[in-house]
């Protein structure tokens, strides 16, 4: 408790002339821990959202494909009967992503495009799809009707109602695949949230493309269960044992090049950051020498009325530890606030650029979220205190070789 | 026949700079009784300080022994050397060295506070030592708020705090102006008798040294028997 009392008055004291330092210091950790907290809370969420936007619209949670049967009839519903019927997976849409080639006649444009072929239920049910797939103008497309996302109808002039060429490559009798020319009406303009996605993708209905384009190439995506989505290693057992000769990819095996990126970005952050606060451990270090340096006569005093070598250096790693506890408290609570209020903070400070600049900042007004995660905040929080306390013992290690003598009449 | 409370056998102590060689003490012999008062006098850089810093496990001598109660300071651990300065020995330095963070009476209080004596009774005593030398109002007061003297009262109820059986005192009033060196003179005096406790005092005012039972003159190394 002693110790415990002097590492408090050595930190604080009115009289000490370093508690200037000591603040430093302590508001320095703070800012750290705000800046790593805040830098990879805003990075799990922009993950999250990503991975959330690719797993409800691009990969699904799972995808199922069968081989090409011999026979000309693919039981396409049968297959979505018995996959709908195992245990965890909610809905299964069967869909064909097929290259196609768009020509809008009224302003003779043209452009290639990805034509996912689903049926309407997708966008009528609630889903992961449905939910991040917002039609913000039209109506579900329907036999011979499209969706087409906005950068797409800017980059062929189209609007809705208006009529689309579409040339695709479908099951032909005396070639593999034979060119075939539909006509479609455009029906609804939609948004993802996913650039790639929408200025690539148009979307249609399965009747009657699906009989064009040949049931073989059919991919059934499956939504599953929340709390199986990012383990459905039973679910592809499942799956596996009942349709053996099935390839089943989860959403983080389809994206995984996507997936290691982001991950791999993430720990490229954390160590960045982690320099940072290696920085600011020395300051720590110089700092607690410079202390010990002008206390030494008072811990020649402490030394002479019985107090023992380790007792000394423990002071002043209590004096690390509380500086670097209440700078990491200041910082947390710092980063939880900011995670609470980013979006009126952005808001407000894009307010004022706006002011300058005339016009509003991308980056500011991007609806930004945090997810501060519990064990991150613990693991920062642990490594920040070791660094704090190992190279404070490193600045004092040496008063454990003096003896009080020495460090009395250190001038 | 009082008991020996501290002995110096062949004691010798040299520092060693580079490659010289100072020899500060050569083959010295001591005895200090309990009960009594030995006063050390001797020039500046004659070893005065050295021989107190030996006797109160500060320093350890390059040769012979330090005896008190008959365990060899000089041989003892840290831990066992701490406890022993914290629960023995009561130091007074020139320069009435305080805690610059804390008050008067935590001042006094540190000593039996790292020998894990209770708050309340260490308050209680500490705040009687500080009225006995006549610091009663001065208990919150900080070190720079205090004068020189009044520092060295602290000094001198902080030395006493634990009841150390004996009391080093490393010319106690050399910092301060006559009138209260005087004053702190007899204080320390009366305090270390009134306590029963043994002093061993380093001094060049003759007139202090002549007020305590036995004088020693620390010359060319060796101690004699004072005037």
């Amino acid at each position: 408790m002693f110790t415990l009392k002097l590492a408090w008055r050595y930190a604080f004291s009115k009289s000490n002339r370093h508690r200037s330092a000591t603040l430093v210091i302590m508001f320095g950790i703070a800012i750290g821990m705000l800046a790593i907290i805040s830098v990879l809370a805003l990075m799990n969420s922009l993950q999250t959202e990503l991975l959330d936007q690719v797993k409800a619209i691009e990969s699904f949670h799972v995808q199922v494909t069968f081989p090409p049967s011999d026979s000309s009839v693919v039981p396409i519903e049968d297959y979505r009967e018995q996959l709908e019927h195992i245990e965890h997976v909610v809905q299964v849409f069967p869909y064909v992503n097929t290259q196609v080639m768009l020509q809008n006649p009224r302003a003779d444009r043209s452009s290639t495009a990805r034509l996912r072929v689903i049926e309407a239920s997708v966008w009528e049910t609630e889903n992961p799809f449905s939910k991040r797939t917002l039609l913000w103008n039209g109506t579900i497309p329907q036999p011979l009707e499209v969706a087409i996302s906005g950068q797409m109808a800017m980059k062929i002039g189209a609007n809705i109602g208006d009529t689309l060429q579409m040339t695709l490559l479908g099951a032909g009798k005396t070639a593999v695949l034979a060119p075939s020319t539909v006509t479609l009406t455009i029906s609804a303009i939609f948004q993802t949230g996913l650039p790639e996605f929408d200025n690539s993708t148009i979307i249609s209905d399965v009747t009657p493309l699906m009989n064009i384009i040949g049931p073989k190439r059919v991919i059934y995506g499956l939504f599953l269960e929340p709390n199986v989505i990012n383990r459905s290693q039973s679910v592809v057992s499942t799956i596996a044992n009942e349709f053996p000769e099935a390839t089943i990819r989860t959403w983080q095996q389809v994206n995984s090049a996507f997936y290691s990126a982001l991950t791999l970005e993430k720990v490229m952050m954390y160590l960045f950051l982690l320099f940072m606060f290696i920085i600011l451990a020395v300051n720590m270090k110089n700092a607690s020498s410079r202390l010990l340096f002008v206390k030494q006569r008072e811990l020649a005093i402490l030394r002479a009325l019985g107090s023992p070598r380790h007792i000394t250096v423990q002071v002043f790693l209590l004096q690390a530890v509380i500086i670097t506890l209440i700078g990491e408290t200041i910082g947390i609570i710092g980063s939880f606030l900011l995670g609470t209020y980013i979006g009126p903070i952005l808001s407000w400070i894009d307010s004022i650029q706006s002011k300058f600049s005339g016009k509003s900042n991308v980056l500011l007004s991007y609806p930004f979220t945090m997810e501060i995660q519990t064990g991150e905040v613990i693991v920062i929080t642990c490594i920040v205190l070791a660094l704090s306390v190992g190279f404070t013992y490193i600045g004092c290690r040496h008063l454990l070789r003096k003896e009080p003598m020495e460090l009395m009449y250190h001038e | 026949m009082s008991e020996q409370l501290l002995r110096f056998e062949s004691v010798t102590k040299t520092y060693i700079s580079g490659e010289s060689r100072l020899v500060i003490l050569e083959d010295l012999d001591l005895s200090v009784p309990s009960g009594t008062s030995v006063a050390i006098t001797g020039k500046s850089g004659s070893g005065k300080s050295t021989l107190l810093n030996l006797a109160g496990g500060l320093d350890k001598p390059t040769a012979g022994s330090v005896l008190f109660l008959g365990r060899n300071v000089g041989k003892m651990h840290d831990k066992a050397l701490s406890a022993f300065r914290n629960r023995h020995i009561g130091f007074v330095f020139q320069s009435h060295i305080l805690l610059e963070d804390f008050n008067a009476l935590e001042n006094v209080c540190v000593p039996a506070l790292i020998r894990g004596d209770g708050r309340q009774a260490t308050i209680q005593r500490a705040t009687q030592l500080l009225k006995r030398v006549g610091l009663a109002d001065r208990l919150d007061h900080r070190p720079q708020k205090l004068s020189g003297g009044e520092r060295q009262r602290v000094a001198i109820c902080r030395a006493l705090i634990n009841q150390p059986d004996l009391i080093i005192a490393d010319e106690p009033t050399g910092s301060l102006d006559e009138a209260s060196a005087s004053d702190i003179e007899t204080l320390l005096l009366e305090m270390v008798k009134e306590e029963g406790r043994t002093l061993l005092l380093v001094t060049h005012n003759p007139l202090l040294a002549a007020r305590c039972s036995n004088v020693y003159l620390l010359q060319n190394r060796q101690l004699q028997e004072g005037p």
